[in-house]
């Protein structure tokens, strides 16, 4: 096999743009030179990748211009050779390139946020625990209880208004202006049936949510609430909380360990 | 001669259509799937698969086997795939006569295999890996090729041949990708077609593509041309009725488009082989 190794090293070499060692393995015949011929594969492969990119970050481009876009996938695609056995999830870690590679830090987030709706787009199904299902849980399991979130939850913080952003391009065609906040903006995104929505939350909400997340029981999660709201009425908060997560199909079961 | 399994006339299946699918029902025999399409968690993909595969046989077609690579196979992808073919109970499952990246990189495309004996023998003892794993056959397509090696030892069509009958898998037959690989290696496409074994191609592929002049891009973004259209003919009065599909990936026309040259195909089937196609 060791013909076939280094036909197949050379080959992917020149794709990646470190040697032209296979060029006096490839027949150079007229019309057509070898190069000519290779070339159709090398830029084939940075094409393609550049469509996967173009795909997944359809706002991000908009927002950078098609040609500082292009830069940036160029650059990524030299360094992020793929090891994906789907071009879907070539375009993983671009936000991460972006904070390393930019000061615009709307630019890394709006990265984040459109991957996270790729990941909510196609994440695992579950079934879900309904207003009904948890009427029927027992008030004396309920301090014990914990939640199981859905699969398809991200949760994500922003500086910036990339979500503004991005719903102004989609729907309006409108680029804003990039703006950081005074302080981080905790975001979820999710699946609800084939719709993927996303919504920020309030400190207390996302105080619940971290909760939820972490595996905590109700009891817990009520302890949480003090912080934000008079005793009497915390169960009576989290329990709206609960409802509300249950009707935007967040909570997917319960256990009690 | 075993009888083949024959589904008639279909299409690849692709996102921008499984709305309208669903909704009008479209007189199409069967679809082919994108296996890595589906290789997901959930959401959308996987709800319209098992939606249309109500309605609909499915064939699945595979990017990412990589059977001529000189890495050690996927035996996770392996698994994915045959979650999958249980989920679909697909026809048959097919994927492509090339190899996609070595050391554990991928450079998603359809690379070309010189046409060597050791080359022969490598794929032949991973493609009878792969149909023990999944307890079947599969199919291997032909794909287009922009060059070819100094050290091929026999032609495309040869090596397609032996690979076959050695390996005892079947052949996904691409008339579009002969035809680009003739105009691009100046062959005759009818020596290709009178090299492969009659009873072992099971499905065609027909696809456009873009000519740069000099050379030829499979592109899948066109309609079929005529040339192809008169090798498909060929094709059928050499190996009989066999299962045909339009292949389409990019410059995605509307449905109703497609369906025409679907019906272009089963009607040079009816004029070629005079018997009357799958009712
Ligand atoms: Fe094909």
């Amino acid at each position: 096999m060791r013909e076939l190794q280094k036909l197949q090293n050379d080959f992917q070499n020149y794709l990646l743009d470190k040697s032209n060692a296979i060029m006096t393995a490839v027949v150079d015949i007229e019309p057509v030179p070898a190069n000519i011929r290779l070339n159709v594969y090398r830029d084939g492969y940075y094409l393609r990748l550049l469509e996967a990119l173009e795909q997944d970050y359809e706002v991000l481009r908009a927002l950078m211009g098609a040609e500082e876009f292009d830069v940036i996938a160029r650059d990524y695609i030299h360094t992020h050779p793929s090891h994906f056995r789907s071009i879907r999830w070539y375009g993983k870690d671009l936000s991460f390139f972006l904070k390393e590679k930019t000061n615009q830090l709307c630019l890394s987030e709006m990265a984040q946020f459109e991957w996270l709706l790729t990941e909510a787009f196609d994440a695992a199904e579950s079934d879900i625990l309904t207003v009904e299902d948890m009427a029927a849980i027992p008030p004396k399991k309920w301090p014990v209880m914990r939640f199981i979130l859905h699969p398809s939850l991200r949760q994500l913080n922003l500086q910036t208004n990339a979500v503004a952003i991005w719903q102004s391009f989609k729907e309006n065609g409108i680029l804003l202006t990039p703006e950081e906040t005074q302080i981080s903006v905790p975001w979820i995104i999710w699946r609800k049936e084939l719709d993927i929505l996303f919504c920020s939350l309030d400190p207390a909400e996302n105080d619940m949510l971290q909760t939820l997340s972490a595996g905590m029981p109700f009891k817990k999660l009520c302890e949480g609430l003090g912080k934000w709201f008079d005793e009497e009425k915390v169960a009576m908060q989290a329990a709206l909380f609960l409802k509300r997560l249950m009707l935007d199909h967040l909570i997917v079961g319960v256990k009690y360990k | 001669m075993k009888q083949r399994p024959y589904l008639g006339f279909g299409l690849g299946l692709r996102p921008d259509h499984y709305e309208t699918i669903l909704e009008e029902h479209p007189p199409l025999d069967w679809f082919e799937i994108l296996t890595e399409n589906y290789l997901v968690p959930g959401g959308k993909p996987l709800y319209f698969l098992d939606r249309i595969r109500e309605n609909y046989p499915l064939v699945m077609h595979g990017v990412s086997l990589s059977i001529g690579s000189c890495d050690p196979l996927d035996k996770a992808y392996l698994q994915d795939v045959k979650n999958l073919i249980s989920r679909v109970e697909p026809a048959w499952v097919s994927d492509h006569l090339c190899w996609t990246g070595i050391h554990d990189l991928n450079m998603h495309d359809l690379l070309p295999l010189p046409y060597t004996m050791e080359a022969v023998n490598h794929i032949v003892s991973r493609i009878q890996e792969v149909q023990d794993y999944f307890g079947r056959q599969i199919l291997i397509e032909n794909v287009s090729s922009y060059l070819t090696y100094l050290n091929a030892e026999m032609e495309e069509w040869e090596f397609l041949a032996e690979i076959a009958k050695r390996a005892d898998c079947l052949i996904l037959l691409d008339v579009n990708n002969i035809y680009v690989s003739s105009y691009n290696h100046m062959f005759d496409p009818r020596d290709y077609l009178n090299g492969i074994p009659k009873d072992r191609v099971q499905q065609i592929h027909l696809a456009g593509h873009s000519n740069q002049g000099h050379y030829i891009i499979d592109t899948h973004d066109a309609p079929v041309i005529q040339p192809v259209w008169d090798l498909y003919a060929l094709t059928l009065e050499h190996f009989g009725p066999i299962s045909t599909m339009i292949e389409r990936d990019d410059n995605i026309p509307a449905l109703s488009e497609l369906l025409k040259e679907v019906e272009q195909a089963r009607q040079i089937a009816k004029e070629v082989l005079e018997v009357p196609t799958v009712a």
